[in-house]
């Protein structure tokens, strides 16, 4: 495996590509007590079609591949869980957006950890009778997720903002879509998807770069090769409404306000930049953040984000307010403000040097260091890159990017509002 | 590695957590009052009021820039219920010197900005200024307000109630919003002398190197307080059944099946390893009987867990279901209790839950905030231990123990949070 040495976590990484096609990243790290690793594939709710035969495309049903992360858990023998049962390691999986990832956290008996996860997500086990009777467990987690006002806020923001992208799907689809979803079609899902060529090992912790490609060599078969998979989507750069609502039961009105970042290509100066520009412009160091307090339009719920993928973008602003379209003037009359005013040096400095903190601070766990390599992987960038990009940073870099990736005008107000008593 | 006990002066405790390989270190405080309907808004209110700014920091923005400048260091509070004791930490992080540009140690910055926040907050008038007690009385508000956003949460929040319905237990740590609302900056000023003065307090640190500079730092603020002496309290274990059944409507597409149950093991003197392998092998992980029953076999739930408060003996069951299927899900729940009580389960059952606990232990010493979260309930006792301790302790638990443990499990109170029926909508 090839070593990199990262000058500023003073940690060596191991990368290769594993010669059944599979992006393999080793995180050493001997004092810690735990490892984590993580299999994941470049396969999430936005991934929505299939290509047919003739050159065509298969639209699948809405929330397939989380349904597949499900059902990847079986096999004939039994699932996954119980196997992980028996060397303690605490088990779980999750999709997003544009990953469905499967991992493992242990303190002991890692190596029989790992065999297992890369095992069970090599081995799909589909019958038209399971795939069934997922439906009433998936029902359900849909159902949660329907009474859960900060997901429906969210979502309600991405439909509105987004004509044609994917990522205006709900994740885990709905009760009538999943009812759609058969073991012949999670197997072709799979298929497409599960291609070790599309897929990335991150193993961070106590463990050895020779374990991971002992056990590597062992278990993952040679995948065939897999034309790159290339998405793209006809989206208009406008957001399809400025304002959507929806009531719930809560007790005051919670809000996103969700700006669309123009089509880019994504380095790790746009990567550590998101995470500057967040902070820059409604951190809590903010001016913004200081003044929607003492207007009392916003409290402790208040946070900002930016969060991306295959070919989107959104600055998110949220949280709980009496008044959210107040909230909306406010953040984007400062918006406006910095990308005319520019930005004052001792606070980009001085912003430079606390992100760079936190990212580091963040690396006691060894959960957070296999999960933002991940994130740097997917992104198309050497893991760890965007610490370097973040030194190298200038005030000008930030104000460009501001300027060009914030677009004012094609925003979103999503809210939910009380229910009427 | 233990963790070493050294006692202060002013009736306080400093706990040391060694461990050089962090890139993190971080300082602790640990301030416990007996949980009150009458002083829990009081207590709540003073994190926010005491964090957000200090005479020298004036206002939050100030207080984040001096974090910015010290690498990102956090400032963190929480207020928690722990048994029948509110407890309010205070704590700030940092990164280990050798992380930083210039190897600049940030330990001392970092306590000196914390205790300025504790004793020497922005006042006029020996009060909080109006502004900062404003905002945060309205926060605290909001904050409550908004706990039925989360309707897991509330539901299992009403369950406590119908269980321990007259203890401090069932005290919401934060207040109400009567009580949060007829605060005043002087009456919260007051309140700050009085925790400062009979609170426990416990300091956590987790450095390089026992931090003497440090200490004299802690004592010699605490030594302006006239007379402090911590407040001492043994927590009642008494409890009557209640026996109590409430079903609520709401505008939901899911019901919310809580059921709670009392057990005789609680700290610090009950069977309580015992209780914790119980309740991992009822609902407390991915192999247990209530995920493998309820969710995989029945497929009744996404989500079907126990969660047992040892500082109590208080577990409670909830599940996410269809409205109709409640009274099968709870049957179920009951059922397995059973088998446990019985013996009904398998070895492979049994050590996959002592392992699950094991896991659990084991990386509680991943992290500096995790090594804090696992020592913050052990300073009510103080009785320290480490988790290869309570790994031995766990392995000296007998299947009997189980079986024995799980017969002291009472069920007692059942809540149900369950959308609006076409009948209830009818009437309205």
């Amino acid at each position: 495996m090839q070593a990199f040495q990262n000058p500023m976590t003073k940690d060596t990484l191991y990368r290769t590509t594993h010669k059944s096609g599979l992006d393999i990243i080793v995180w050493p790290q001997p004092k810690a007590c735990s490892t984590y690793a993580v299999f994941a594939t470049r396969y999430g709710s936005v991934h929505n079609t299939l290509p047919t035969a003739d050159g065509g495309i298969e639209v699948l049903p809405e929330g397939i591949a989380h349904y597949l992360e499900h059902k990847l858990f079986e096999s004939e023998e039994g699932d996954a869980f119980t196997r992980f049962a028996v060397t303690g390691a605490d088990a779980n999986a999750y999709t997003s957006f544009e990953r469905t990832a499967y991992l493992f956290h242990a303190t002991e008996n890692i190596l029989p950890s790992l065999e297992i996860l890369l095992d069970f997500v090599q081995h799909p086990y589909f019958t038209e009778e399971t795939v069934r009777k997922e439906q009433g467990i998936i029902g359900q987690e849909i159902r949660m997720c329907e009474d859960d006002p900060d997901r429906c806020v969210l979502f309600n923001l991405l439909q509105a903002m987004y004509r044609n992208h994917p990522v205006r799907i709900d994740i885990a689809g709905t009760v009538e879509s999943i009812a759609n979803i058969t073991a012949e079609l999670l197997y072709r899902c799979y298929e497409r998807y599960y291609n070790l060529h599309n897929m990335v090992l991150v193993v961070a912790g106590k463990i050895t770069p020779d374990e991971v490609m002992d056990a590597a060599d062992r278990l993952l078969r040679p995948a065939p090769p897999l034309t790159p998979l290339n998405f793209a989507v006809d989206e208009p750069k406008e957001v399809v409404k400025g304002y959507v609502e929806e009531k719930m039961p809560v007790a005051a009105p919670l809000f996103y306000l969700g700006f669309k970042e123009p089509k880019m290509a994504h380095n790790a100066d746009t990567i550590a930049g998101s995470r500057l520009l967040s902070e820059l412009i409604a951190g809590k160091s903010s001016a913004l953040y200081a003044q929607l307090m003492k207007d009392g339009l916003i409290n402790a719920q208040f946070g900002v984000e930016y969060f991306n993928g295959p070919d989107f973008g959104v600055w998110l602003i949220g949280g709980e307010s009496a008044d959210p379209k107040k909230v909306e003037d406010a953040v984007c009359k400062e918006i406006r403000r910095l990308q005319t005013e520019g930005i004052a040096r001792d606070r980009f400095d001085s912003l430079k040097k606390a992100m760079y903190g936190q990212i580091v601070g963040g690396l006691d766990d060894a959960s957070n260091c296999a999960e933002l390599v991940l994130g740097h992987v997917l992104d198309g960038i050497e893991p760890l890159s965007e610490l370097q990009a973040l030194a190298k940073l200038t005030c000008e870099d930030i104000e460009r990017q501001l300027r060009e990736r914030i677009p004012v005008e094609h925003r979103t107000l999503s809210v939910v509002l009380p229910q009427a008593e | 590695m233990q963790p070493k006990i050294i006692p202060l002066k002013h009736d306080m405790t400093l706990v040391h957590l060694s461990g050089d390989h962090y890139r993190t270190g971080r300082l602790t405080a640990v301030m416990s009052v007996p949980l009150a309907e009458s002083t829990a808004a009081q207590y709540a209110i003073l994190p926010g009021l005491l964090t957000h700014s200090s005479r020298r920091y004036p206002t939050l923005a100030a207080v984040v820039e001096r974090l910015d400048e010290l690498y990102g260091a956090s400032i963190h509070t929480a207020v928690e219920r722990v048994g029948q004791w509110q407890l309010l930490t205070f704590s700030t992080g940092f990164l280990r010197a050798r992380y930083t540009f210039d190897g600049e140690e940030l330990a001392q910055d970092c306590a000196e900005l914390l205790l300025d926040m504790l004793f020497d907050p922005l006042f006029e008038d020996g009060a909080f200024t109006k502004t900062d007690f404003v905002r945060e009385q309205r926060c605290l508000i909001e904050r409550l307000q908004s706990e039925i956003n989360n309707k897991r949460l509330y539901a299992r929040q009403q369950c406590e109630k119908l269980l321990c319905p007259d203890e401090a237990y069932s005290v919401n740590p934060g207040g109400t919003l009567e009580t949060v609302g007829a605060l005043t900056p002087s009456a919260a000023a007051e309140a700050r002398e009085t925790l400062l003065s009979c609170a426990r307090i416990h300091w956590i640190y987790q450095g390089d190197e026992l931090p003497t500079a440090l200490i004299k730092s802690i004592e010699a603020r605490f030594a302006s307080l006239p007379s402090r002496r911590a407040v001492r309290m043994a927590p009642d274990s008494t409890y009557v059944m209640k026996e109590s059944e409430k079903t609520e409507e709401m505008s939901l597409r899911q019901a919310k099946l809580v059921l709670g149950f009392r057990v005789a093991a609680a700290e610090p003197n009950g069977a309580v390893m015992a209780a914790r392998l119980m309740n991992t092998l009822w609902g407390g992980c991915p192999s247990s009987l209530l995920f493998r029953h309820v969710r995989e076999e029945q497929s009744l739930c996404y989500y079907c867990s126990s969660s047992y408060d040892r500082f109590q003996g208080v577990i409670l069951v909830d599940s996410g279901v269809e409205a109709a299927d409640a009274a099968r899900t709870r049957e179920e729940v009951l059922k397995q209790l059973d088998a446990i009580r019985e013996g009904n389960f398998s070895d492979d059952e049994l050590e996959a839950a002592r392992r699950a606990l094991i896991q659990r232990f084991t990386s509680m010493n991943e992290t500096p905030a995790d090594r804090e979260l696992w020592t913050v309930g052990q300073t009510l006792y103080d009785r320290y231990f480490t988790p290869e301790q309570a790994i031995s302790e766990l392995l000296a638990v007998t299947r009997e123990d189980v079986c024995r443990v799980a017969k002291q499990v009472h069920f007692d109170s059942a809540y149900l949070l369950r959308p609006i029926t076409d009948d209830t909508a009818a009437k309205e």
